[in-house]
């Protein structure tokens, strides 16, 4: 427990060091940072919950294994995010799809499967009818996400929710500068057409 | 052609009245009637230019060509994504500041952009289900570099699976138990062993001797290796070696082109 907290306070770089000398609090570590934010990113993109675990399990045993070769230069974060967003976007282009669904898995045909599968988005210990307006606006704007080209949603996701620059994101997605703004700023036009009718 | 016997062109003609004109070809001005006519006209003709009186209009030209110049408000500039981006940053110039400030459009853009940023910076995060970190560490390769290392591969390996532990376990069993009842026979029979060195030793040789006078034997007793051997003088012994030798280095050679991995060039060129 005391060599968690003093891990807490460290990087990432040096959380990577530690892991490369073969500490597994510091693979343990890395897993905790990072296993919300990979988790979320992919199960946005993917929209099914099963299939982001598995994916995200992907990513960092792909990312932990090769270790040694992750070059300090780069951040440990930028690193991870391109290769979850490459193995969704490697998903994606094998299945084609983009487009789904708050409502569970495409492929979910029982109720158990599609709650399983669902997101789950609001509560947040407001009142009913804040709880309610918080549940709408969240299904709302994950069904406008959801509704994005993959490559606008990885971009809007790794800009505003991740709080990337676009420098970084480029980088990471190995696309010009202009493409990635380009694609941020159709994204936001869309999302605002699509979140036009809900409160401000 | 001599040039005396050539008129001044026109471009010579300016650069007569410039005072620069050419010494052969002011010789010929000299002496050339028409040329000095021609010369002189021009002459005349750029005085009487120099000389025309300058026309004011009646009224300034300025104020006639202002009068049908449509002077308006420069286009607006309306705020664009990148300035967007400036804006939700707290980064706009001024001068876009200012313009956001007097247009309702622009603000009406802005404070959706805002709104919109917020929202996506205020989506929640989702957690895997638990247990996501030692599933992962399951299948993850940790380099053993330390006491603690070796410790977790036995402990994640081998103890964490009843099978892998009870096949351990039998190795260790059999292991041990050779190695107790070795240890215990060596103590039991301290002479038999120290006599066992001397005794392979003394059979090997005795071994070796044996087969080398065999092997010589059966040799000679060939009906081949008499003419082989004479034969085979030393010259020609020399020779069969070298060509050996050739022979070999040109099929190594050989093999390291055929085995050679294709450039990037080869690569793309084949089908």
């Amino acid at each position: 427990m005391a060599e968690r907290s003093d891990l807490a306070s460290q990087t990432d770089q040096e959380i990577v060091a530690l892991a490369r000398e073969g500490r597994e609090a510091a693979y343990r570590e890395l897993i905790r940072r990072y296993e919300r934010p990979v988790f979320s990113l992919i199960l946005r993109m993917v929209r099914d919950r099963q299939l982001a675990e598995d994916l995200s399990q992907e990513t960092f045993i792909k990312a932990l294994n090769a270790i040694a070769t992750y070059r300090p230069e780069f951040k440990f974060s930028s690193w991870i995010f391109k290769i979850a967003n490459n193995a969704a976007i490697d998903h994606l282009r094998r299945r084609e799809v983009d487009t789904l669904s708050l409502d569970g898995a495409p492929n979910a045909t029982s109720q158990e499967d599609i709650e399983a599968t669902a997101l789950q988005v609001g509560d947040k210990g407001e009142t009913p009818l804040a709880e309610l307006e918080a549940r709408e606006l969240g299904t709302a704007i994950e069904r406008a996400i959801g509704q994005l080209r993959p490559e606008y949603r990885s971009c809007i996701m790794l800009r505003h929710v991740e709080g990337l620059a676009y420098e970084e994101i480029a980088q990471l997605l190995e696309l010009p500068l202009g493409t990635v703004k380009t694609y941020i700023h159709r994204a936001r036009h869309e999302l605002r057409g699509m979140l036009a009718g809900l409160r401000d | 052609m001599n040039d005396d016997a050539v008129h001044l062109g026109p471009d010579e003609l300016d650069l007569w009245l410039d005072g620069s004109l050419p010494e052969a070809r002011t010789s010929h001005l000299e002496t050339c009637p028409a040329c000095q006519q021609a010369a002189e006209e021009t002459r005349d003709i750029v005085l009487q230019l120099s000389t025309l009186p300058r026309i004011a209009p009646e009224r300034s030209l300025a104020d006639q060509v202002m009068a049908r110049v449509q002077v308006g408000t420069p286009a607006i500039q309306h705020l664009t994504d990148e300035d967007l981006d400036l804006w939700i940053e707290g980064a706009l110039p001024a001068r876009r500041e200012a313009h956001l400030r007097d247009c309702p459009d622009c603000q009406a853009l802005a404070d959706a952009e805002r709104v919109l940023v917020l929202r996506l910076q205020q989506v929640p995060l989702f957690n895997p289900a638990p247990g996501f970190s030692n599933r992962v560490m399951d299948r993850v390769d940790i380099p053993v570099t330390s006491f603690a290392g070796a410790w977790r591969f036995w402990r994640t390996r081998v103890f964490a699976n009843p099978m892998s532990v009870a096949a351990a376990a039998s190795a260790a069993v059999v292991l041990g138990g050779s190695l107790a009842a070795s240890a215990a026979w060596a103590a039991a029979h301290q002479d038999q062993i120290t006599g066992v060195g001397p005794w392979l030793l003394a059979q090997g040789q005795q071994l070796w001797a044996q087969g080398l006078t065999f092997a010589t034997a059966t040799l000679e007793q060939q009906s081949w290796y008499a003419p082989l051997r004479a034969a085979l003088t030393p010259g020609r012994l020399a020779a069969v070696a070298a060509t050996t030798v050739a022979l070999y280095g040109a099929g190594v050679l050989a093999m390291r082109r055929l085995l050679a991995l294709p450039t990037p060039q080869v690569s793309r060129a084949l089908p």
